[in-house]
């Protein structure tokens, strides 16, 4: 890996993608995005030269985001774009394709409009967690340039840093074990009786609910709150399932199972601001019966306290770098990766989920700039491979639940919200 | 705050029907009625390709009528006059015609189909007329030929689009559509040549033609039944 350390005289360099990355640069199409979308709700209008003035100066503090991807004959690979990334303002349409390897665009987008700023990245460069950071630091090098008069905050990225070099590192293949063995292969999940709506990309549902109205129910249940809404997920699809009558049912009856990305820097103890995630799969098998929502929440949390284990992660790791390791697939041009990959992807990946459910975690802000901010929402697009999504972030006493979908029926968000409010959580829709 | 009385969520003022159910959403008199936008509605990537489409005809325009100019002037100087260069200065302008409707009318296939047939019936008569000022071969082989052509494609294509279930059986309607063409191109030149309506060359091509699309339909129809290529292939 080359690594640019002098910021003010910026060379052209070029690193090597991580091993998420390079999955997801040759995945990457108008049906399957690879964007994500991190938003935050200010209390004032942006000032956009102000805005463009501090994304020019933050910027020199992610090198490694100051990228333009390339083609290779073998590889993509990340070469240092040195223009500047321009404000664009806001749009209905969130997470929209990235041209990524057109010359010139930078892996991530800064969106504006009204009080809201936006950052919509391609998967390839980072995950939820490096964007929040460089996010976070946009925001407080704004409101610094706005007059808020503190300069430095723990935890935020300042533009004079100096990077570390391990905010650079594929931490995938460094945590790489070559000799243990990979995960099962995957059963077929029950598929959504909906049609796909090709006329608009997805769907798009906000629920905000208040901290106070879950905790007291995962206190009770003695539960985190992401197993707790896996299990609600878990629960709405198998309640889609058993809706179906008669004969049809079997055609349909097929384990449920749902994505949950997890944050792998707080398990290998990584500081590495590239992607460093991979997602466990709690499931429940139909085929046994109907099960009661404390058996889909038993099974959801005794699921996640085994498989949320550097061990069991291990094993994800190794078939995802050995694969990327692989003699053949090494030797293999670029443009053929990319039709096999496809192929496969739509072939294999389709089919192996209901949905995800990433959890961005507690946004944490000191008090001073939490004060300008008013909400921070995160926003997973779905796609062929994810057909629902549901990103959850929590700012101050709220928590965000954005659904994405690409059918038409909002069967899943009904039936979610509908046994949070059974619950006693009071859910208000955007 | 409004509320969806079977969800029980609470919706945003100014929205009409339950987002997750859409159950009509009762409001007070005071409840704001306009929904104030949260983005502007303009996507990121602009849609370019009307200007594009300018561009290609543009350049397609510049080229041909380069040709166009190179053909009148060589004749010219070579033979003082204008002779055998209205050949190929019909047949840039029919190609330049044919090109110009669907670039610049995108989304009309049938003012598309109209011009583009009337362009090259025009030129077969200008070819015709060229050499003696009089129709030898117009009225007797290119008339019938389009009009077969024209027939027999608008045939397919009205089939293609109306069948439900595309696959190899859009393969095997265009097989037919050859079939007929190559059959009456065979009838069409033979009764031209000889006053007589017979099937000469034309059924060496017609026999396994006809074939290849039989088995492309029984491929389609009752084999692909079984397995949805298109599901599984998740294209």
């Amino acid at each position: 890996m080359q690594v640019k350390t002098d910021q003010k005289n910026a060379i052209q360099e070029w690193y090597r993608l991580d091993n998420a990355a390079t999955l997801y640069s040759l995945i990457s199409s108008s049906k399957i995005t690879c964007m994500f979308r991190i938003e935050a709700g200010l209390k004032y209008p942006i000032n956009i030269n102000k805005l463009q003035q501090a994304l020019d100066n933050i910027i020199e503090r992610f090198p490694y985001y100051r990228v333009n991807l390339q083609p290779g004959l073998f590889w993509h690979f990340w070469n240092t774009n040195l223009s500047k990334p321009v404000i664009i303002s806001d749009s209905d349409y969130p997470c929209e394709q990235m041209p990524i390897t057109k010359k010139g665009i930078f892996p991530f987008r800064v969106r504006a409009y009204k009080n809201r700023v936006a950052m919509e990245f391609h998967h390839s460069i980072t995950d939820g967690t490096g964007g929040l950071i460089f996010l976070k630091a946009l925001l407080a090098e704004y409101l610094r340039l706005k007059g808020v008069k503190k300069a430095r905050f723990n935890g935020i990225f300042r533009p004079d840093q100096t990077p570390d070099f391990s905010e650079y590192e594929d931490a995938y293949k460094k945590y790489y074990k070559k000799s243990i063995p990979s995960p099962a292969k995957q059963a077929k999940v029950f598929p959504l009786p909906f049609k796909i709506d090709n006329k608009q990309p997805f769907f798009r549902t906000t629920g905000i609910i208040q901290l106070d109205d879950i905790k007291s129910v995962i206190k009770k249940l003695n539960v985190s709150t992401t197993e707790l809404l896996a299990a609600v997920f878990i629960e709405s699809f198998q309640d889609i399932l058993f809706n179906i009558h008669g004969t049809k049912r079997k055609k349909y009856l097929k384990p449920i199972r749902i994505l949950v990305p997890i944050n792998l820097r707080n398990i290998y103890s990584a500081h590495t601001m590239r992607n460093f995630s991979l997602y466990v799969n709690p499931e429940i098998d139909p085929r046994l019966g109907r099960y009661s929502f404390t058996d889909i929440l038993k099974e959801v949390y005794h699921y996640m306290r085994v498989e949320v284990d550097e061990k069991y992660i291990n094993k994800q790791i190794k078939r995802n770098v050995r694969a990327e390791l692989h003699p053949l697939l090494r030797a293999t041009p670029l443009f053929i990766k990319k039709i096999i990959l496809r192929i496969a992807t739509n072939v294999f990946f389709t089919s192996v989920n209901n949905g995800v459910l990433t959890n961005l975690g507690k946004v944490e802000l000191p008090s001073i700039l939490a004060n300008e901010i008013e909400d921070f929402q995160f926003f997973l697009p779905p796609s062929r491979g994810v057909k629902i999504c549901l990103a959850l972030s929590r700012y101050k006493d709220n928590i965000y639940l954005n659904f994405g979908r690409i059918y038409k029926e909002a069967e899943v968000e009904k039936l979610f919200f509908r046994k949070l409010v059974k619950m006693g959580i009071k859910v208000k829709i955007k | 705050m409004p509320y969806c009385s079977q969800c029980g969520v609470e919706v945003e003022e100014y929205v009409d029907v339950c987002p997750l159910c859409t159950t009509p959403i009762l409001k007070n008199n005071n409840m704001i009625e306009k929904k104030s936008l949260r983005f502007p509605d303009k996507p990121v990537i602009e849609n370019k390709t009307g200007v594009l489409r300018f561009l290609v005809w543009e350049i397609v325009s510049v080229s041909l009528l380069t040709a166009f100019l190179i053909v009148v002037l060589t004749n010219i100087i070579v033979n003082f006059n204008i002779t055998w260069a209205w050949y190929p200065m019909a047949s840039i302008f029919m190609v330049w015609l044919v090109a110009t409707f669907p670039l610049l009318l995108p989304k009309r296939p049938l003012l598309i189909a109209i011009f583009s047939v009337t362009s090259i019936m025009l030129f077969l008569a200008f070819i015709d007329l060229i050499d003696n000022w009089a129709f030898d071969w117009y009225y007797d082989i290119a008339l019938p030929i389009a009009f077969m052509l024209i027939v027999v494609t608008t045939g397919v294509i009205m089939l293609c689009l109306k069948v439900k279930k595309k696959g190899i059986n859009i393969a095997a309607f265009i097989l037919f559509g050859i079939g007929i063409i190559v059959l009456g191109l065979d009838l069409i030149i033979c009764f031209d040549l000889k006053k007589i309506i017979n099937l000469t060359w034309s059924l060496f091509v017609i026999i396994p033609i006809i074939l290849t699309a039989i088995f492309l339909l029984y491929i389609h129809y009752r084999l692909l039944k079984a397995v949805d290529i298109k599901k599984w292939l998740q294209l």
